[in-house]
């Protein structure tokens, strides 16, 4: 890590914060603004984003959505390195890419949209297959009772399932609208 | 026969996959197509990793591009090279848009090697 001035590890600082995962792109930006004040990321798990202080320099985030276990993995990985993109962190099949500009020109992962669509795509894919589990699993389910719990708890675990589903279905839908949106612009 | 229906239904192809598809006349790794394209279009087509990477694999699966020994001796970074399948939808694409440029060149009465 030397080798890379604008990372000089004194100062942490952990920050909370729910980003969902059909907010890649505000994510995108938050962590560029961050990068100009100095605070480089680290790492994050849900809810919670580390950095480290710097210099105070624009970099170029990107998010990018590709399964761990991929037998291509390693060519994946590969091609993304030769082109000078530094990998900063994966959490659940997301890569967060950096890379500091080097003119005007901000640099892409995805330079046009069929590929970009795609990304999307296989959030979705993942999302599908949660799916079924989501349903039957989490409360309110249709195959165990949460009232079965001691008050309060039952409303408790209603409250907190129900929410889960909506979320979960909600982000469904919004990655669903971004991948025809970018489908569309495709068409001839 | 079962090349038209792969032109049938891979044509056109993207500006970004045709460059890549044509980058792969000669064996050639991901950084190398890269930056090949880069220098064909005068640094007009910057292929992202991720864009490039996503056609790589499409162009491997549908059979235009193979797997290749680019001689480097490099373990970490595969080399590809077009297939017999990919060289005739080039050729199918090239004659495409030829006919394209010439009609408007024709229409506009541009001057150009055909006008």
């Amino acid at each position: 890590m030397a080798e890379k001035k604008y990372f000089t590890p004194v100062e942490t600082k952990t920050v909370h914060k729910a980003i969902f995962a059909w907010e890649d792109e505000k994510e995108e930006r938050w962590l560029e603004e961050m990068s100009m004040q100095g605070w480089h990321l680290t790492g994050t798990i849900p809810y919670t984003y580390y950095f480290q202080k710097g210099e105070s320099i624009k970099m170029v985030y990107r998010l990018d959505y590709k399964l761990t276990l991929d037998k291509d993995y390693q060519e994946y990985r590969q091609i993304f390195t030769d082109a000078g993109w530094e990998l900063v962190w994966v959490m659940s099949n997301w890569h967060y890419y950096r890379i500091l500009p080097e003119n005007d020109k901000v640099p892409e992962i995805y330079s046009d949209n069929r590929s970009k669509a795609a990304k999307y795509q296989r959030v979705l894919a993942f999302l599908l297959i949660l799916l079924p589990m989501m349903i039957l699993y989490v409360p309110p389910s249709p195959i165990s009772n949460h009232a079965d719990f001691p008050e309060p708890w039952n409303f408790i675990v209603f409250t907190i399932g129900l929410t889960i589903k909506i979320l979960f279905l909600y982000g469904v839908i919004r990655i669903s609208l971004r991948v025809i949106t970018l489908r569309k612009s495709l068409q001839e | 026969m079962v090349l038209d229906k792969v032109i049938q239904k891979h044509t056109p192809l993207t500006e970004s996959t045709f460059y890549i598809l044509i980058a792969v006349a000669e064996p050639l790794h991901g950084y190398g197509i890269m930056n090949r394209v880069k220098d064909l279009s005068g640094g007009r087509v910057q292929l992202g990793p991720g864009t490039l990477y996503g056609a790589l694999s499409n162009l491997q699966q549908i059979g235009l591009i193979e797997a290749a020994d680019d001689g480097s001796g490099s373990e970490r970074r595969k080399a590809y090279q077009m297939t017999a399948a990919g060289r005739t939808v080039a050729e199918y694409e090239i004659d495409r848009l030829e006919e394209m440029a010439r009609n408007g060149r024709d229409m506009l009465n541009i001057g150009g090697k055909n006008g």
